[in-house]
Parts: C-alpha cells; structure tokens; sequence
C-alpha cells in the first residue's frame, strides 16, 4: 500500500494547525507514523533525501515545540503566536517534501551503520530546536517596546540544548568519517558550512553572555542562525556536491 | 623609574583586558565565519585546487605549495584561530582566578571543559594537518604490498551485498596482524586505518585498500567527550537557573 497520502495529509494539518493546537498535534502524529511505517519496511530510520529529511524536520519542529508551554499562565496570544510559526514552518517544510521522490533503495554499504543514523538524525533535531528559537526569536522582536524578557530566555534555551545537540551530530559525523573513510573531516563545501554553524551558534552563546547584547540583538541573532541553518541543509546541498550526496 | 613601572604595568593590564575580552571572542568568531564562508565559495570555484586537499598528503603541503590567491584565506583562518586559542587560554585562566566571585564550581567548570575540549580538537587538526597521510591502491587476491615498516597481504575477497576483504600483515615473513576490511570496519595497526573502499570481480578478484594515518584522531575524540560534558553541563545548569 502506498502511504504517500499519510505524509500529504500532513500538509493540511498543519495548516489547521495555524487556527487550532489539536491539527498540530495530528499533523506531527501523522508524521511520526508515515516515518515509523518508513523505517519498518525499508528496514532502517528514513533519513536520505530530502523527502524524508525535510518530513524528519518538520515532525521534529511540531514534536520538539511541545516542549515550550507558550499558553502557560493564561497567554492566550502568545500561545497563538507561537503555533501558528511553528505550524507555518512545520507546514511549508512537509509541502516542499512532497515534491522530491521518496529513496526507497537499497543504502550504500557505507551509510549502513548507526553513526549516519545518529549524525543526520541528531543533525535534524537540532536544526529543530534552533527552528523553534527562531520562532522564539520573531515573536519577541514583534512585541514592539514591551518585549517579555522570558520569550528571550526560551530561545536561548532551546538554542543551547540545539547547540549540544548539532556538537553531538558533528561529533558522531566525525566518527563515522573516520570509520569510513580513513578521515574524521574531509574539506567539502558541507563540512565548512556546518562548522560556520556550529562556529555561529557558539558566537550566539557568547553574544548572550554581555548582557549589552541580550535582548534584541541576541534574539535577532537567533533568527539569523536559522536561515544558516536552512542554507547549509538545503541551500549547500543543492549548489555544492559533497560527500554529504550519495 | 616608578612611573615607568606604572606605565608597563598598565600597557600589560590592558593588554590583558584586551586578551580576555568577551568582545574579542565575539569578533574572532565572526572574522572566522566570514574566511570560511569566503573559503566555501573558493573551493566550490576551484575544484582543481580544492580537491587537493583530501589528498593524501598532509594540509600544510597544500597550504604552502598551493597558490596564495587560492589558499589566503586559509591562512587567515588559521591566524585568527591562533588568535582564538590564545582568547580561550586567557579568558578560561581568568575565569578560574576570579573564581571566588562566581556562584559554584560546576558553573564555573563547564565553560572551562568546553574550552579545553576546543583546544583539543583544535590540537587535532593541527596533528593531521602536519602528519596526515593516505595511500590507497588496488590489491589483486593473493598478492602483497609494501608500506613503511611492514607489507599488506590480501588473502581473500567477498564481494556482494556485504563486501569484505580479508588482509594480513607482515614484517620480515613474520605475521602481525591479521583482519577482515568492510565497509564502516576498518582493520587499525600502529596507528595506521586499513580500509575497504571497494571490491572488484572482473577481470580478476581484487580490492581497492586505503591505508590511512591521522595522528590527530584520538586528540579529537578527546577533545570531543571533554566538549559534549562540557556542554551537557552547562545545559543541565542553564536550564535548571535560566
């Protein structure tokens, strides 16, 4: 049976997910079950190409924005606020997934290890987290004079535990490098991008360290790393071939 | 006499303000970025002299034979990366001598082992960098080949859905090591990696053996556990007081 529908279908959920919580929560369950019944049948977790990556991250941004408790305390705009970015993005990612062709082939004997499931795995989620410090990011900037402090703090929480995340993917990339090519980093276009994010996000940890720079100039900083982020997932890996294509 | 004192003194002090400035970090960090940024579009604009530099020669022959019109920023990476080291040094050995004015040990730790494990892998590369080499080739089965200090016997291959080769060692007709090369599983031999890059049948069985050495590898690891510890942390304190 295909199960194609299961991951469009995701689509209008979180598109639902702008207006109510409960279409976030089915979109993300979706999700979760179209990768589950992927990894069941192909025999391994579904994270080549960028059909299933692209899914993996928006399953990971709904699933992971759960964490925040954004109506906490009665904050009813915020916790709107906050769903529909996260919906927004959760929903545009699951729509550009739909048009690249899902890899239902067989791995190359090199990706057939658990250090490639756990680097590009790891890679996802933080990718998630840093998503979510954007969305963090936009809403305190939006607030105009009376930004809320605590909006600030959160993404700044969410970007560390992204940051350790990301260190542990690198790390594990590294070690699978070394494995498989005699290596533990290889000078590709992808590699000096990620250590340019990896090298941002640590410039944003110590940023925030000089409470002159807290606030505006730390949240847009956030914001910024995201589109890093996206470009050195996507924007990399379609202008520059390295050993990140298979 | 004494005003001349005072006045080195205070050119040190300020130089050792500037040293452990968080201002300094942020700046280098961001001179960083900019180089390798520049660096990613320059080997994207000449593979035939990026290329080279997963040679298998060490990085600092590419760096200094290569062209500075290609590799300058490189250079300037490197130099702000020195410059970055000697920041982290500083800004972690002021950190712990004011130790008294900071709310606990671990908060005062946790940077610190994340310093040290940057300086570690930075270690690392500057090993490999210096003392890198590969060699790779094919070995038809049932031949040898003659590396420094010892030969590669390929005895056997598999080919298949699961390729494997198995390989001997030797040194003076005397067996050193003997193992079995797959993908993802290298054979390791004073410190050198064999490893299967590929097996072929026709017109006779034989594999494609990359022999590695990257004596910066086990610093990286190192320097790795000590910044995931650092950082894991750091998380668990940030998170608990934020």
């Amino acid at each position: 049976m295909n199960l194609i529908w299961l991951a469009w279908a995701s689509v209008p959920l979180y598109m639902g997910g702008l207006f109510k919580r409960r279409f976030l929560v089915a979109g993300c369950l979706t999700q979760t079950a179209y990768l589950l019944i992927r990894d069941h049948r192909l025999g391994r977790v579904p994270l080549v190409g960028p059909h299933d990556t692209l899914i993996f991250l928006a399953a990971s941004l709904a699933g992971f924005s759960f964490l925040y408790p954004a109506g906490a305390g009665g904050q009813k705009n915020r916790e709107r606020s906050f769903r529909m970015l996260i919906a927004a993005m959760a929903a545009l990612f699951s729509f550009f997934a739909m048009f690249a062709r899902p890899f239902e082939g067989v791995l190359p004997p090199v990706l057939s290890t658990y250090w490639f499931e756990l680097h590009v795995g790891l890679s996802f989620f933080s990718y998630a987290f840093f998503g979510i410090g954007a969305a963090l990011g936009v809403m305190y900037l939006s607030q105009g004079q009376q930004r809320e402090a605590a909006l600030e703090k959160s993404q700044y929480r969410f970007i560390l535990a992204g940051y350790l995340l990301f260190s542990v993917a690198m790390i594990a990339g590294g070690v699978w490098a070394y494995l498989a090519w005699g290596t533990y980093w290889l000078w590709t276009a992808k590699e000096l991008w990620t250590s340019i994010v990896w090298l941002y996000y640590s410039l944003y940890l110590h940023l925030r360290l000089r409470p002159a720079w807290h606030g505006k100039n730390t949240s847009v900083a956030g914001v910024l790393g995201f589109v890093l982020v996206l470009f050195t997932y996507l924007g990399v890996g379609l202008l520059m071939k390295s050993s990140h294509t298979f | 006499m004494t005003g001349h004192c005072a006045s080195g003194m205070e050119k040190n002090k300020t130089l050792w303000e500037a040293l452990i400035s968080q201002r300094l970090a942020v700046w280098l960090m961001g001179l960083e970025i900019a180089f390798l940024l520049a660096g990613s579009f320059f080997m994207v604009q000449y593979k035939e002299v990026s290329g080279a530099m997963n040679g298998g020669f060490p990085l600092y022959l590419w760096l200094t034979r290569g062209p500075f019109a290609l590799t300058w920023w490189l250079w300037a990476a490197i130099l702000l990366l020195a410059l970055l080291t000697v920041n982290t040094l500083c800004c972690s050995l002021e950190s712990v001598r004011r130790k008294n004015r900071r709310s606990g040990l671990l908060t005062l730790l946790a940077p610190q082992i994340i310093h040290a494990g940057f300086l570690f892998i930075l270690v690392a590369h500057l090993m490999s960098s210096l003392g890198a080499s590969k060699y790779t080739g094919q070995l038809p089965q049932g031949a040898a080949a003659s590396l420094p200090g010892f030969d590669i016997f390929l005895n056997s291959v598999q080919p298949g859905p699961k390729p494997a080769a198995e390989v001997e060692l030797f040194s003076g007709g005397a067996l050193l090591e003997r193992g079995v090369l797959s993908p993802n599983h290298p054979v390791f031999f004073r410190g050198y990696g064999f490893y299967l890059e590929e097996l072929s049948a026709d017109p006779y069985p034989a594999a494609y053996i990359l022999v590695s050495r990257e004596p910066g590898a086990p610093w990286a690891l190192f320097g790795a556990i000590l910044f995931i510890a650092g950082t894991v942390l750091l998380v668990l304190l940030k998170t608990g007081r934020e």
